[in-house]
This record gives structure tokens, C-alpha cells and sequence, in this order.
């Protein structure tokens, strides 16, 4: 092949152009060649083989001995109430967290861009939550909400994550609280960015405050608010630590997620093929939302 | 937006601004800019040019004194009641909205014309400025050309009274420049709008402008008509800030009729001496005259011996460095000399093209010290 290219361009310049290529292909494979083999160990590798797992009744001392049964895991599954259960509490934890999670941390984020005293103080403040580990706000919240503790004593309700109507909402505001801070750090970074320039032009062509944030904040930080809506959603979706910590699932399973109840199905009831099959289900309804969010969210240009 | 006769002058009045941090940015500004005038503002970074524009805009308070549009103060006024259209320097065009919005944005918000209406104007517009092929792409799809189009054709749309423009050709490069500079001479004069136009390039100052406003750390040096900014230079430092290369200046005494410089004598005619402002300024004058002034290899009486340090070759034009005595002199030649460096040379020039200055910088030869207000007003008489 490069002879004949050789041959139709007189100067060579196609054979040069052949061999840059070539080694452009090996330049960008070798650079990648770290991601490709980390993310093909840990991520596309356990996903085939939990697609593999969730299609057999899976032995999990004895791999090779385990039954191929088909669909079978997804069928049961359409019909277990507990994983219903499970499906509809993560609904309502993530009905509670993301909405609050995304408006406050834009309302943070533009309250702190504005020129206010101790600008430092309150970007500290507001972003320490996230360093903690889950396991620290866990028991940090369920001190907060003990019977004994600070909210009982000044809203009521007794120890709320004993009470099948407030433990839900009490795991919620913890998350809230610990996860605003990420989304609050990436949105200041966002509306810096947006130059100033921008709202001066706005206010000659007489725009309102409400209309230079229509107008100018909202459409100059999309990107990144897809990027958090999107992250925050996933990350609700798949909660998991703040009920194992809190609640343990409980009272009466209404805290129960559905990542817990996939954790409880495959290390408690040893069901490996059924436990992966639900993290399937998960895995779907993350990419059919994350694809709605893009398509609504990130408009004509993306 | 109908303009009676003087309804676009702009009147500053003793204007000051401080900032929070006690920084004099403008500071006693007096200046009357006549309905349809073409005004550059020029000065070095940090003398309040743009801080000046941005009053007039309203996107930065005046502290103290008076700006008036027409006859009424702007003082209060919101900025898009002020009848003024900005092209801002890096044009601030709406990076997600496309040209037509970008154009359309500011006549959708402040006035009630149908959507119909506004349609034509922004058509109407965009083919003044040749860019009625880019309405539907967004600004990044547009050269710097197209983007500056774009800017001052979102400015035209508005119809204002008057056209603020802060270093609008700055991002470009040097052949657009000098192409831009004259559509938006040609375009002001087409108009008749009333222009400030903000610029640290003294070459768009003398070209585009019916007068220049010099501004120096906040204050007015001087403000008239380019020619006479360059031929009557306020002070020394308009004499030093405009002109390229810069005007030559040598340290002299004036002892009777002759300037007494370091390696030098110059004979000034008596007339001429007896123009002179201060007669008590014989000591610690400057001596300006400009490269182009100067006759390179001259002979006869009143000369001054240099030699040769550097020659410059600039195409058209040759500039030679001379010493005279250490200090250095700068003189434009024709581009066929070319002269050894080391060379001797008798160099002269005429008196009328002398420039001298006090030890305060004032031009003791222009016959006035006190210089804008009084030469703006003559000059406005002038024109009007």
C-alpha cells in the first residue's frame, strides 16, 4: 500500500503521511494502555462477569459447578417484593437528596461568589463535610438524631432513625449535608469562570438580575451543572453506606436501598447470581437516567 | 431615540473617581464632547481612560463632579437609560447565544418594538457590517474580525446617542487593525453618532479622531484636534506620548537667545524668545524636537555635531540613533541612507519645529499654559 501511495503522490508526502500516522496510532494506544488495562480489570471486567453471574444460579465456593439458568434471576426478581421495596425507598432517598443537594449547592455557590466578608471562611466551612468518611457522618448523624440527641431535643420525634417515617429523611439531610460540599466546590469553580465582562455587557443591554442569571449564569455553567446533576444522581442512586451505618436497612426495611439489599442478598444470603442480576437492574435505570438528564440538560451544542 | 440638535454631547464636569482603596482613578475632569464628535481617549495603562468611559457607561460610580448627556446628569440614571451602546475590548459577546440574539438581546429588553421589527433592524445591521452570513453561528465559529463585527454591530443595532468603545481593535492583529479602524471611521461618519473611543494607540488617536483627549494618571493633559496635539503639545509628557519614534529631548539653559545644551548650542531667532511664556525659565528647561524635524547632514550656521551609534532600517523610512555628547538623538531619514555607524554628522532643524519645556514639563512656546478647556471651546466654535 505504500508503494502505490508512493507511486500517485510524486513528492512522497503520502508515504510520509502514512508512517506519521502509524505512529500516532502507536503513540495514542501506548498512552491509554494504563487506562484500558486498570479499567478493564476493574470495571469492564466485573461488569461481563457480573452479567455472566447474573445469568447463572451461582456457586460461589464453586464457580465452575454453578447452573446456567437464563433469565431466570431477572424474572424472580420482577416479583420480589423486597426488591420492590427496595427500588421504591432508593426513589424516595433520591427524591429527597438530589433536588436539595443541587439547588442548595448553586444557591452556596453564587451566595459565595458574591463579594461578601470572609469569602475563605464560609468556602471552608462549606466544603469540610466532604473530607469526612461515610463511616464518621454516619455516626456523627446518628449521635445527631438519638433519642438524647440535639434534633430530637429541639424538633421532636424521638430517635428518627428508629421511626420508620424519619429515618429515611434523617439519612437524607445527613447525605445532604456531607455531599453538598463537592457539588458546591465544582459550581464556585463554574461561576468564577464565567467572565465578568459578560454581566457588564448584560446590564448596558439592560438585563435584571433574574434575567442575567437566566440569561448569562445558567447557560455559561450547563456543563457543569449537567456534570453535577448527573454525579449527584448516580450517587444517590447508589447509596449505600448511610443506611448500612445508620439504620442497618431498618425499621421494618424502610431504609433499605437498593445497593444494601444487593449487599444483603450476596454476602448474607449467599444469592451471588441473584444479588448480581439486581445490580444489573441498578446499572440500567443509572444509564437511563444519566441519558435522560444529558439529552434534557445539555442542550443543542454538546 | 430621536436626537435633537445637542441631545448626544457630553459634558464632564470636575469628575472624580476614587476607588474603595482610596486609588485616585480620574481626577478633576473637565471636557465638552459636541453632538457627532469623534473623540479618542488616549494615555498609558492605569490613567483612567477606561475608568472615565466606564462612568459614562454606569458600570462604574462617579465619586464626585458631574457627567450630563445632552443637558441631563446621568447621574442615577440606569445604565441602559442612558442612550449609550458599549463595544467592549475582548467585544463580550454571549458565548451561548448566537449572532442574532447576541444582536438582539439588549432591543428585546429595553424597548417595546415588535419581534418583527427588531428582526429587520438586526438584518439591516448585520449587513452594514457584512456579517448577515453569520446570524445563526455562535461567536466561537467567528474570526477576531467577524467577533469585532459582530460587537460593534450588537453597539449600532441599539441606535444610542453615543458609542462607548474601549480598545475595540486591540485584539487584533495589525492588517485587520488598520482595515477595522477605517470601516469604523467610515461607519461613525456614515452615522453621525456621537463616539468616545478609548485606546492606548496613539497611531488610531491621530488618525480616527476629531479630537484627542490625553489622559495621564488621571488627569487631563490636553484635549484638541490630532494635529495640534502633535504640532502644540500641551507638556512634556503629551510631547513624549505621542509621536513615533518619540520626540527627542535634551537638557538646556536659555542664556539671551541661545540654548545652552550638554555638547550643543542652539540659536533661537528673538521673535521667537519673546513668545515665551514664563520669561523667568532660563534654567532647567527641555529641548524637544521631533525625529522627522531634524535635517540629517546639515550645514551652515546653528548646527549640532553627533555621531552615528545606530542605524535602524524600517522600510520606507530609516531611523538613526545619534549621541550628541551622550545624550541620545533619534532622527527619521529616508529609507536610501543608510550611514556607517561611528560617522560624524552635522545635523539642524528649524526653530519654529522647537519645542521647550519649564521644569514642571509646560510647553513655554504653545503662548497659553492653561490648555484643554479654553482650546476645546475655541475649537467647538470652530466646527459648529
Amino acid at each position: 500500500m505504500a508503494q502505490s501511495t508512493q507511486q500517485t503522490d510524486a513528492d512522497g508526502s503520502g508515504l510520509d503521511r502514512s508512517k506519521s500516522m502509524t505512529r500516532e496510532w502507536i503513540a495514542g494506544a501506548t498512552f491509554s494502555l494504563p487506562y484500558i488495562l486498570i479499567a478493564g480489570t476493574f470495571l469492564f471486567g466485573p461488569l461481563v462477569l457480573a452479567l455472566y453471574m447474573s445469568l447463572h444460579d451461582w456457586n460461589a465456593l464453586a464457580p465452575a459447578q454453578s447452573q446456567f439458568i437464563g433469565f431466570e434471576n431477572y424474572q424472580i426478581l420482577l416479583s420480589d417484593p423486597d426488591f420492590w421495596n427496595a427500588l421504591w425507598n432508593t426513589l424516595y432517598f433520591v427524591f429527597l437528596t438530589v433536588p436539595p443537594i443541587i439547588i442548595g449547592s448553586l444557591l452556596l455557590a453564587l451566595g459565595v461568589n458574591r463579594d461578601v466578608k470572609g469569602k475563605w471562611l464560609l468556602r471552608t466551612i462549606f466544603f469540610s463535610p466532604y473530607v469526612l468518611t461515610v463511616a464518621v457522618v454516619g455516626l456523627l448523624w446518628t449521635e445527631l438524631f438519638n433519642a438524647s440527641g440535639l434534633i430530637p431535643y429541639h424538633i421532636g420525634g424521638g430517635n428518627w432513625l428508629t421511626s420508620p417515617e424519619l429515618a429515611m429523611p434523617g439519612i437524607a439531610i445527613a447525605t445532604i449535608w456531607w455531599q453538598l460540599a463537592f457539588n458546591f466546590i465544582i459550581l464556585l469553580a463554574a461561576r468564577q469562570n464565567v467572565p465578568d465582562r459578560l454581566y457588564e455587557a448584560a446590564k448596558l443591554d439592560g438585563a435584571s438580575t433574574g434575567q442575567m442569571m437566566r440569561h448569562i449564569t445558567i447557560p455559561q455553567m450547563r456543563n457543569p451543572l449537567v456534570f453535577v446533576v448527573i454525579v449527584t444522581f448516580v450517587n444517590s442512586f447508589q447509596v449505600f453506606g448511610q443506611p448500612f451505618i445508620m439504620t442497618n436497612g431498618g425499621p421494618t426495611f424502610s431504609t433499605t436501598t437498593i445497593v444494601l439489599y444487593l449487599y444483603e442478598t450476596a454476602f448474607t444470603g449467599r444469592e451471588f447470581g441473584y444479588a448480581a442480576a439486581v445490580g444489573y437492574v441498578l446499572f440500567m435505570i443509572l444509564i437511563a437516567i444519566s441519558a435522560t438528564n444529558y439529552y434534557f440538560l445539555a442542550g443543542d451544542d454538546q | 431615540m430621536s436626537k435633537t440638535n445637542d441631545a448626544a454631547s457630553v459634558t464632564f464636569e470636575n469628575v472624580r473617581k476614587v476607588y474603595s482603596d482610596d486609588f485616585v482613578a480620574v481626577d478633576s475632569f473637565d471636557a465638552t464632547i459636541d453632538d457627532g464628535e469623534f473623540i479618542t481617549v488616549v494615555g498609558p495603562s492605569g490613567s483612567g481612560k477606561s475608568t472615565l468611559l466606564r462612568m459614562v457607561a454606569g458600570l462604574e460610580e462617579i465619586t464626585g463632579g458631574d457627567v450630563r448627556i445632552g443637558s441631563e446628569s446621568i447621574k442615577g440614571v440606569e445604565p441602559q437609560d442612558r442612550g449609550i451602546a458599549m463595544v467592549f475590548q475582548n467585544y463580550a459577546l454571549y458565548p451561548h447565544m448566537t449572532v442574532r440574539k447576541n444582536m438582539s438581546y439588549g432591543l428585546k429588553l429595553t424597548t417595546e418594538l415588535p419581534d418583527e421589527e427588531i428582526k429587520q433592524r438586526v438584518r439591516e445591521t448585520a449587513e452594514m457590517m457584512g456579517i448577515e452570513d453569520q446570524l445563526d453561528d455562535k461567536p466561537a465559529n467567528l474570526s477576531g474580525g467577524q467577533q469585532q463585527r459582530v460587537a460593534t454591530g450588537r453597539a449600532i443595532v441599539r441606535d444610542p446617542k453615543i458609542f462607548l468603545m474601549d480598545e475595540p481593535l486591540s485584539n487584533l492583529d495589525a492588517k485587520l487593525k488598520v482595515h477595522m479602524r477605517t470601516e469604523l471611521q467610515r461607519l461613525q461618519e456614515e452615522l453621525g453618532t456621537t463616539t468616545i473611543y478609548v485606546t492606548h494607540d496613539q497611531h488610531e488617536a491621530l488618525t480616527m479622531s476629531d479630537r484627542i483627549i490625553v489622559l495621564n494618571e488621571g488627569e487631563l493633559q490636553q484635549f484638541a484636534p490630532p494635529e495640534e496635539v502633535y504640532n502644540e503639545p500641551a507638556n512634556r509628557f503629551v510631547a513624549d506620548f505621542i509621536g513615533s519614534p518619540a520626540m527627542n529631548f535634551f537638557d538646556v539653559e536659555l542664556h539671551g537667545t541661545t540654548l545652552l545644551g550638554n555638547g550643543f548650542e542652539y540659536e533661537l531667532p528673538s521673535a521667537i524668545v519673546d513668545t515665551i511664556s514664563d520669561t523667568d525659565a532660563t534654567t532647567g528647561l527641555e529641548l524637544g524636537i521631533r525625529p522627522e524635524d531634524i535635517t540629517y547632514d546639515a550645514s551652515g550656521d546653528n548646527t549640532i555635531t553627533a555621531v552615528v551609534d545606530v542605524v535602524e532600517v524600517a522600510g520606507s523610512d530609516n531611523f538613526i540613533y545619534l549621541d550628541i555628547e551622550g545624550s541620545e538623538c533619534r532622527v527619521r531619514v529616508s529609507g536610501g541612507l543608510k550611514p556607517t555607524v561611528g560617522d560624524r554628522v552635522d545635523i539642524a532643524f528649524n526653530p519654529d519645529d522647537v519645542h521647550l519645556f519649564d521644569a514642571s514639563g509646560e510647553n513655554l512656546l504653545t503662548g497659553s499654559s492653561d490648555t484643554a478647556v479654553p482650546q476645546a471651546q475655541t475649537e467647538s466654535e470652530k466646527t459648529t
